[in-house]
């Protein structure tokens, strides 16, 4: 036997009670419960299962979106991944994408640190960007750039 | 009616004496005690010896490896019309033989299972204590109630010798002799009775090492019984039992080892479900069986309960799924009782 604080607990727990009842009133409630009992028993067992499989596939979802953010944090400052996210709905214009390309893209690790880096970044207007998924491929790349100089690793552009 | 005590040893030197002192100052004294020598190799012999004509000695020159052969052979030597089946390392209560006795006065009574306390000893037997505690007066007296009881242990079980030759017997298939037994009085539906009063005091494992492969044993007995004796499900209380016993038992334990990796807020929160209800079980082992150090050491129990979880799923996936079927019997270590 394995002791659980599960559904067998409160099943025994049950069975003693209504022998105790059974015992008081002389009348054998046991044969017919035995049977709602087990359908019962089933049904919390199910329950319990479901319960703890749905708690696993939030925890497991929840864990992704995690992901997602670390990456963000990660990437840049609280600031910097704010700032970020709050311009992505109004990024339009492609020049804009093409400055903060050239920005980015002419910081040469040797020449600048990691703080420098996002400092390029945070200052640099998301507004006027033109595509959707340009910030978060340039967090992208940025992070590697980042990542890049603190490792004081060589890299090309 | 004449009532047998039947002890397979193996080098049990450091417990054999005091277990048979217990056999021999009951207040009904039994009418025989047939020990079974299995290959001892240490002093058992010899202390033995020193009980004279009062018990009855059965050789086995070399080991069997397996209680059951002992048993059997011991069986052969019986000739009380009932017979306790006792270890070697266990003591019983002064008035056992006569609260048996009483028992099988019904004679539609089969088998008898009695209370099994464990010795005190160290934070493990208390943890153990612990868990006879709440197997025994919650669980076990509820299939009582039920007329399923899950089990006849081995160090306190009685059974009517003739119904046993007839319907029992030994099988050496499993690891577990106590479950076989139980699984074959249920399927001849015989009379079995749970009687709390007839109380036995046992040597549990007092180490991890020993704990384990106690465990393992239990574990892979229990499920090579379930396997053997599949077809006993013919109500639904049988079903309910043995998947209360099984099933939930596997999702638990599975849910025990798991937790822990996928979430630790999970894993603390199941951690603190068990510290709910233990206090309550440790306040009646401490009252009922007089046991003051399960309620210093029930803190532990999580850890116990751990490793029960980690080893039914190890023996699970063994015996059901990889079906490597283990019957090597390893003896616990030992400490003088």
């Amino acid at each position: 036997m394995i002791f659980f604080p599960g559904p067998s607990l409160i099943i025994h727990l049950l069975i003693l009670l209504i022998g105790k009842v059974e015992d008081r009133i002389k009348f054998s409630l046991k044969d017919k419960l035995i049977s709602v009992g087990f359908l019962a028993y089933l049904f919390v067992f199910f329950i319990i299962a479901i319960v703890f499989l749905s708690a696993y596939i939030l925890i497991n979802e929840s864990f992704k979106h995690e992901t997602t953010f670390t990456l963000i944090r990660r990437t840049l400052s609280d600031n910097v991944a704010l700032a970020a996210v709050e311009k992505l709905p109004s990024e339009k214009n492609k020049q804009g994408q093409l400055c903060l390309r050239t920005e980015i893209f002419t910081l040469k690790p040797e020449n600048a640190t990691a703080n420098d880096f996002e400092m390029k970044i945070f200052n640099f207007d998301f507004s006027d960007s033109s595509s959707k998924s340009f910030p978060a491929k340039i967090l992208s790349r940025a992070w590697q750039l980042i990542e890049g100089i603190r490792r004081e690793k060589e890299f090309s552009f | 009616m004449r009532i047998s005590i039947l002890i397979p040893a193996h080098n049990e030197e450091k417990s054999i004496r005091r277990c048979l002192k217990s056999c021999l100052r009951q207040t009904r004294r039994p009418d025989e005690i047939v020990v079974v020598n299995d290959g001892s190799t240490d002093r058992t012999a010899k202390i033995l010896s020193d009980f004279g004509e009062r018990i009855k000695v059965v050789s086995i020159p070399n080991a069997t490896g397996n209680k059951s052969f002992a048993q059997e052979i011991g069986l052969s030597h019986i000739t009380g019309d009932v017979f306790i089946c006792t270890d070697a390392d266990t003591i019983l209560d002064r008035r056992f033989v006569e609260i048996i006795e009483k028992d099988f006065a019904d004679p539609k009574t089969a088998a008898v299972s009695g209370y099994v306390k464990s010795l005190k000893h160290n934070w493990l037997t208390a943890c153990r204590a612990l868990d006879y505690f709440i197997g025994q007066n919650l669980y076990k007296k509820a299939q009582s109630r039920l007329n399923f009881l899950f089990v006849v242990p081995g160090s306190a079980g009685a059974f009517r010798t003739k119904i046993f030759k007839k319907y029992i017997g030994f099988d050496h298939d499993t690891l577990t002799e106590d479950l076989d037994f139980t699984y074959k009085l249920h399927w001849h539906n015989l009379n079995l009775v749970y009687n709390r009063k007839a109380i036995v005091y046992t040597q549990d494992p007092s180490d991890l090492k020993s704990y384990i492969n106690q465990m393992r044993r239990w574990y892979a007995g229990g499920w090579q019984n379930l396997i053997k004796h599949i077809n006993i499900i013919r109500r639904p209380i049988q079903a309910l039992e043995l998947s209360m016993m099984y099933i939930e038992g596997l999702v638990f334990s599975v849910l025990l080892v798991v937790l822990p990796l996928i979430s630790i807020y999970t894993a603390a929160a199941f951690l603190f479900l068990y510290l709910l209800i233990l206090p309550i079980f440790a306040v009646g082992a401490g009252l009922k069986d007089k046991r003051t150090d399960v309620l210093f050491f029930f803190p532990l129990y999580p850890i116990i309960a751990f490793i029960n979880a980690w080893v039914f799923v190890e023996q699970f996936l063994k015996e059901i799924i990889f079906k490597k079927k283990n019957l090597v019997w390893i003896q616990p270590k030992r400490i003088n009782l």
